[in-house]
């Protein structure tokens, strides 16, 4: 797929002086069982008095965008209006116990505890629901925040109705539910063997760099990421990702570096540490995978840290077909190429 | 500034002072804001006298001043260059030179177009070409109790100019090397040049060397290699991180 987005054979029929190509494929993980034998994650949702579901979960949000994704999977799974579903922050007095986004984990993982939640409440809900519409539960369908029985959509009932029916009443209770999740994946043993992860994103990225032999200053002209996340659930979310995991990937490859001198980091700033600006950023092309995968909430699967695995390589390959050196300690700085380009001067 | 003397620094943007607080490489008992001055941050412009920016001028101010883009398209050039815009609608240029770093890139531009400082204290004022006011790391010919107040850059003595600014890393990097050049040429024959280096020795310099071996000479190329050698000789670029750690091992030795 990266070969067509990048137009590899025309760009490589028409090879033009000190351009390269490089092309680099990957595998992460969903989630990575090393804190114990446990690598799950749990949720509780209650259903409020206007017909609002409030997710109460321990992951964090750190601007990935997997709270608007716990919400999509939560609306989906309950068959109400995403903009009725709220998440609260993490906060460890009032939600569930959860490790936190790390591994890639938190879509497939927490989108997992998430779904079991909503389908929890949902069972609460159609109970409810089934005594109003003098239906059996089990035949009731829920969609856009109505409740109907499966194929009879004409009488509906809304979730508000149904969640103040259950609380205002002798014996009346809130509707609220939990679920959770873990993997069926095991702890790697000492040697590190083991399936560590419940579900595996794959990732191909190609570049097109060009290097100047005088400076060895590397431009990259243009990059392609495809990424295998499964079903994509939040795309404009799914999108950053990309790009911020590609930038990160960009400077990894090239810019970023600590120095240590004398056993003191001289670099502990943004002005001499350099991540990549806006900038920097190459023109890029993404594409999502058609996949789904079978274990995960509406068969999503991790993205996050997908799309930085393989830019270095991606990157140094690019470099090696465009002035033929191949440079083996990151960042790959102008300097190291021009070294490098004279040491092979001098051995031909 | 007076009474205090060497417990006293000078704020104005804060884009350096703050970072060098941060990082325990100044630690002044006071910092006098020059914020409150009236006009300090003029930019005027006329065809005899040429261009005046008050040291309170920000980098942002000078990019996209009309004049400036008009009749100095280096200075515009150089100043857009900076950095990033939000750390040159905070800078001010007085604040960039007298900090003396030589990795910064106005200074260069401004020394190819030949401007000069003015020095102001309490005892009076006193004019310094800016190629004179740089010492060393972070040191200039400003005296204690003494303000940077204006820049004055005279009309363009040679309307070609160029400027280069190589940056390894990322584009708002500071330059590995810095190259700002003016240049007078008639027929194909430069008659007057003049070039301003940054960020390749411990101060921003004007390279010396180039009316002897270029003014008279003829040459389709003006920029032509072995003539930006002979230029470049005295100049020794490093990396950027090697220059930050002698920078930094300069600073933590006073």
């Amino acid at each position: 797929m990266v070969d067509k987005m990048i137009d590899w054979k025309a760009k490589r029929a028409s090879k033009q002086p000190n351009t390269g190509l490089g092309l680099a494929c990957t595998v992460h993980v969903s989630g990575k069982r090393h804190f114990g034998d446990y690598d799950g994650s749990s949720a509780t949702i209650k259903i409020n008095e206007d017909g609002k579901a409030l997710i109460l979960s321990g992951e964090g949000e750190c601007g990935q965008g997997v709270h608007t994704a716990m919400c999509q999977i939560a609306a989906e799974e309950l068959g109400v209006r995403v903009e009725d579903v709220e998440i609260s922050r993490a906060d460890t007095d009032l939600t569930t116990f959860c490790l936190g986004a790390f591994a890639s984990r938190l879509t497939y993982v927490s989108g997992n505890a998430v779904k079991n939640a909503a389908f929890n409440v949902k069972q609460q809900l159609f109970e409810q629901a089934g005594e109003m519409l003098e239906a059996n539960p089990q035949d009731l369908m829920s969609r856009g925040g109505k409740i109907f029985v499966k194929g009879a959509e004409g009488k509906s009932i809304t979730v508000a109705d149904v969640a103040r029916a259950r609380l205002f009443r002798h014996n009346g209770a809130p509707i609220v539910g939990s679920g959770s999740f873990d993997a069926d994946s095991v702890l790697p043993d000492s040697t590190r063997f083991g399936n560590e992860s419940g579900a595996y994103n794959y990732g191909a990225q190609a570049a097109h760099v060009h290097v100047d032999p005088e400076t060895g200053q590397v431009k990259i002209l243009s990059f392609v990421v495809a990424s295998d996340c499964g079903t994509v659930i939040y795309p404009i979310g799914a999108e950053g990702q990309v790009e911020g995991g590609l930038a990160q990937g960009i400077g990894y490859a090239l810019t970023e570096g600590l120095q240590i001198d004398e056993g003191r980091p001289i670099n502990p700033n943004f002005s001499d540490y350099r991540i990549p600006s806006m900038r920097d950023m190459p023109p890029l092309q993404h594409a999502f995978a058609d996949s789904y995968e079978p274990t995960g909430p509406f068969g999503a699967k991790g993205l996050g840290e997908l799309n930085m695995d393989p830019t270095a390589a991606v990157i140094n390959n690019a470099i090696f077909d465009a002035v033929g050196v191949r440079i083996k300690t990151l960042p790959i700085t102008p300097e190291k190429i021009l070294r490098a380009l004279r040491e092979r001067t001098r051995h031909d | 500034m007076e009474r205090h003397g060497e417990d006293a620094r000078v704020i104005a943007g804060g884009t350096s002072l703050i970072i060098m607080m941060r990082q325990r490489l100044l630690m002044p008992k006071v910092v006098i804001s020059l914020a409150r001055i009236p006009k300090l941050d003029r930019i005027t412009y006329n065809s005899n006298d040429g261009l005046r920016i008050g040291a309170g001028a920000r980098h942002r101010d000078i990019e996209l001043s009309a004049a400036v883009q008009k009749h100095y398209p280096l200075l515009h050039e150089t100043f857009r260059k900076v950095a990033q815009p939000r750390i040159r609608n905070m800078g001010t240029v007085g604040g960039n030179l007298a900090g003396g770093d030589p990795l910064t890139d106005p200074g260069a531009s401004l020394i190819a177009l030949d401007a000069e400082v003015t020095l102001s204290s309490s005892k009076g004022q006193r004019r310094l070409r800016l190629d004179e006011f740089f010492i060393d790391y972070y040191q200039t010919a400003l005296e204690p109790g003494e303000l940077l107040t204006e820049i004055h850059v005279p009309p363009p003595q040679r309307p070609g100019w160029s400027h280069i600014k190589f940056t390894p890393r990322s584009i708002e990097d500071f330059a590995t090397v810095g190259v700002a050049i003016t240049l007078q040429a008639k027929n194909g024959t430069c008659e007057d040049v003049r070039l301003g280096l940054n960020s390749v020795a411990s101060t921003i310099l004007r390279a010396k060397k180039p009316k002897k071996s270029c003014a008279g000479n003829r040459s389709t190329m003006p920029l032509s290699e072995k003539w930006a050698r002979l230029r470049l000789r005295s100049a020794i670029p490093r990396t950027t991180t090697a220059a930050r750690r002698s920078t930094n091992a300069r600073w933590s030795k006073s």
